[in-house]
């Protein structure tokens, strides 16, 4: 009778140890995610460089994905408000740095009804310093377009031309992650999430 | 029982606990950062139904919330379906914004935005309990589902100086009791 008292006692105490500090598991977890692919999730949709989860904030989405959306993104709109896509790698699969600079390519059309945002975040989930103050670029902005309609951003941690089109990379040298925020996706964007174009992330040598 | 099976019994018990403790304390999790959010934010806006407006430029200091956007400025209130109905005063906005409403473990439930209802249009909106089957006032209507529920706002900010149009906006956005509304519109 005792032996069961005991196991039942350790059985309580590991319980209560696991589900202690449950951020440090979903930090864990989600940069799995990060590195293997979401896309172990039936959610999980990865276009390019960029990532994402269909059906967040909605009743019906995996338990852990609502955790770590908790944890990374929290007040997150469902799809057919926004869709946030998350980029940690270039068109080669090299993950994303401050020191280098790259070129960003966004298409012409981009399938949303309001606008889209790219912003810059350092290793922290933060927005990084930058001498110029600057965190994103959004399609409301006076941009230099390209003749056929494209937009040629530049990712880097010092001034490039046209500065309009200059996203300032994190100051301090770290690996960083951009997000492409779309507002009010066309009913396209939302069916094709896997196949429409996004924007290009290119190394610049 | 020989010491040996008790141990081995013990190890395998302690972990099998642990992975459904580590489990359960994921699945909380939702739970637990709204719990805590409540919390925080009654504290900074004094009561439910109270506003606390954001109004100001998001920088690489700002740590409050992860991967934060500077697309917008927000406005955020915490909703209790036990103080009864409110009315949700939103003046015209000439902008695209939206007030997301979250159940207490983060889905959205509703929205009430210039998707569904245009942009530039005052707007009047009835919140009811869950339980609620009055009458609707000829307003459009929002029902809580959860008894507590995160409500924030987001107004596109277009540049620096725009700040003090967005803050304008905001300023002008209430929640007011439906008594205190029905007796102002008499």
């Amino acid at each position: 009778m005792k032996y069961i008292f005991l196991l039942a006692l350790i059985g309580l105490t590991g319980f209560f140890i696991g589900q202690r500090s449950p951020e440090k598991k979903i930090d864990f977890l989600s940069a799995k995610l990060a590195n293997g692919g979401n896309t172990m999730f039936k959610s999980g949709v990865k276009n390019g460089s960029w990532k994402t989860f269909v059906g967040i904030a909605e009743d019906d989405q995996p338990a852990l994905v609502r955790s770590v959306i908790a944890r990374i993104g929290l007040g997150a709109n469902t799809n057919e408000e926004a869709i946030y896509l998350n980029a940690r790698e270039d068109i080669n699969g090299d993950p994303l740095v401050s020191n280098r600079n790259y070129q960003i390519t966004v298409p012409a059309e981009i399938p949303v009804h309001e606008f889209w945002s790219i912003t810059v975040y350092g290793n922290n989930h933060f927005l990084c310093n930058n001498p110029a103050n600057k965190f994103a670029i959004s399609s409301f902005h006076k941009l230099s377009k390209n003749p056929d309609g494209t937009i040629t951003l530049y990712l880097g941690q010092h001034e490039m031309q046209p500065v309009s089109n200059w996203l300032p990379s994190s100051i301090i040298d770290e690996p960083i992650s951009l997000t492409l925020r779309c507002y009010h996706p066309t009913a396209s964007m939302l069916r094709d999430i896997e196949s429409i174009n996004l924007p290009t992330i290119k190394p610049i040598k | 029982m020989s010491w040996l099976k008790f141990i081995t019994l013990a190890i395998i018990i302690c972990l099998l606990s642990w992975m459904a403790g580590v489990a359960y304390g994921i699945y909380k999790f939702p739970k637990k950062i709204m719990a805590e959010g409540y919390e925080r934010h009654l504290k900074i806006a004094g009561a439910p139904w109270k506003f606390h407006h954001m109004n100001d430029l998001v920088d690489a200091n700002f740590k409050k919330v992860v991967r934060p956007s500077v697309d917008f400025l927000y406005s955020s209130a915490v909703l209790d379906a036990r103080d009864g109905s409110y009315v949700l005063s939103i003046p015209k906005i000439d902008r695209y914004f939206v007030f997301q409403f979250m159940e207490d473990d983060t889905d959205v439930f509703d929205y009430v935005g210039s998707r569904q209802y245009g942009k530039n249009k005052k707007l009047d909106i009835l919140i009811v309990p869950n339980n609620y089957d009055g009458p609707d006032y000829g307003l459009p209507v929002v029902q809580l589902k959860t008894e507590r529920v995160w409500l924030l706002a987001r107004y596109q900010l277009f540049n620096h100086e725009d700040l003090n149009n967005v803050q304008a906006i905001q300023d002008q956005v209430e929640l007011t009791p439906i008594s205190l509304f029905l007796d102002d519109a008499t």
